[in-house]
């Protein structure tokens, strides 16, 4: 941990937040969806992917955790955009920092925030730009503005009842070869050529699918979530395409359909970020003395404590 | 008197005690979802209003409005972070801004939560004769004295 590089809070690994992430780091023409499994059509049906974000519960290093691949240490470097993680917090936005300084999707712009970042951290060492990346106050703040409870801003260290670690890597492919960006790792991690002809998808799902079985046995935590080219705009322009065109045909309307899909699904997002956002305490203050002109706050006290002592007496009768 | 001998209680989640049936019990009230509705979070934007996402202003839509804003991940991690903040005594300056008596501020600077949520009670009860007797019109069971 870095005392200069401020505070970073925990957020949460959903698509909406993390489309709505980039939109305001000034990143355009991507946008982030949630892989359910590793079948094969999950993937098609989101072509192109640019990267994947995998979370999942950190137990330390362990056995399991030994390094497939090979750590890069040669002149790639200079190339792939790799930064040490120095903040804990804040391994969500460094996953997809991670994919997007090192996407070529000619359709992303990555806008004058992290392209000046970029430009600035060029020859950076990966630790050097792990701690830039700590510190750069616009990325931290959009960050931060995404954390459920910034309104209680208090010593989560003594009130925190889940030590819980969850910890994100990135997958993505470089010219032609599969790379796991750990920020916990000393570099990038190799995984080899991606056959010739052959999706990056395709080599990534054993990868991804070998790394699951060795904890299915704990019960850990698995979310994905790929990267991909934005979709409304790429059916707006096929459709503008087709109109141009003169076309009338079934795949118009089907074009129209996946658009005002998509619009829902970012007004979702939206609605679902406004409401993560929003500041609780005023609402939950009325809240209780609602409950109390109903009678209601009192029971529910007693209904809470009672599920406490419940915990309580079972996490006893576990120990002992 | 229901106050813990050692000050600050052990730590009680609410949010996990809150469900549909208990939110219906207040919502069945306009007088609480007029009063519930303004504190709720404002979502802004033609194109939001357009897909159904806002119910609107018509009484019940604030009503389900309420509800599912209570009913939320969003507002009941929130709540869960309030009782877990409450033992730390932090919450005691901002909880004082909302008009709470004495008891009721002094109960959160000391951080405890059963204190505080008491003093509430006898507040609300105090003062409810005039307040709350039009919410209760028409509806007899709703035990508000």
């Amino acid at each position: 941990m870095s005392e200069g590089a401020g505070t970073w809070c925990l957020i949460e690994s959903d698509p909406g937040v993390f489309s709505e992430l980039i939109r305001e780091f000034g990143v355009s023409g991507l946008q982030v969806e949630e892989l359910w499994s590793l079948d094969a059509d999950q993937f098609e049906r989101l072509k192109p992917v640019h990267g994947l974000i995998f979370l999942f519960k950190w137990i330390g290093p362990s056995s399991a955790e030994e390094v497939k691949g090979s750590v890069v240490q040669d002149s790639r470097l200079e190339k792939i955009f790799f930064a040490k993680q120095v903040i804990q917090n804040a391994c969500a936005t460094q996953a997809i920092i991670s994919i997007l300084m090192n996407c070529e999707d000619s359709a992303m712009e990555l806008g004058p925030v992290l392209g000046d970042f970029k430009e600035f951290t060029k020859s950076f060492d990966p630790a050097m730009k792990g701690l830039a990346l700590s510190n750069q106050d616009v990325i931290r703040s959009v960050h931060n503005s995404f954390s459920r409870q910034n309104v209680f801003e208090f010593d989560q260290k003594s009130a925190s009842k889940d030590d819980d670690v969850y910890h994100f890597v990135t997958y993505i492919p470089i010219d032609g070869r599969l790379y796991e960006l750990d920020g916990l790792k000393d570099g990038p991690i190799d995984h080899g050529v991606i056959p010739e002809g052959r999706d990056w998808t395709e080599a990534v799902r054993p990868v991804l699918q070998d790394r699951i079985n060795k904890y299915s046995e704990g019960e850990i935590h698995f979310n994905l979530l790929a990267v991909i080219s934005d979709r409304k705009g790429m059916y707006e322009r096929q459709l503008n395409d087709l109109e141009a065109r003169g076309v009338q045909t079934a795949e118009v309307l089907r074009l129209r359909e996946l658009i005002e899909e998509e619009q829902v699904k970012r007004n979702r997002y939206r609605l679902e970020n406004v409401r993560r956002k929003h500041n609780y305490l005023p609402l939950i203050v009325q809240f209780l003395k609602e409950l109390a002109s109903h009678n209601q706050l009192l029971p529910l006290l007693e209904k809470a404590k009672e599920k406490e002592r419940l915990r309580a007496e079972q996490k006893k009768a576990a120990k002992s | 008197n229901l106050q813990p001998a050692g000050g600050a209680a052990a730590a009680v989640d609410l949010s996990a005690s809150v469900n549909g049936d208990l939110i219906r019990r207040i919502t069945s009230s306009p007088a609480t979802v007029k009063k519930l509705a303004p504190l709720l979070p404002q979502f802004g934007g033609p194109e939001v209003k357009e897909e159904g996402l806002v119910k609107g202003t018509s009484e019940e839509g604030c009503k389900t409005e309420v509800e599912e804003t209570l009913l939320s991940p969003q507002f009941q991690h929130a709540l869960s972070a309030f009782c877990a903040a409450f033992p730390t005594g932090q919450l005691g300056p901002l909880v004082s801004q909302f008009g709470m008596g004495s008891e009721a501020v002094n109960a959160a600077q000391a951080g405890n939560l059963e204190a505080f949520l008491n003093a509430i009670q006898q507040e609300v009860t105090t003062a409810s004769p005039k307040e709350a007797t039009p919410a209760a019109e028409g509806a007899e069971d709703m035990n508000v004295d």
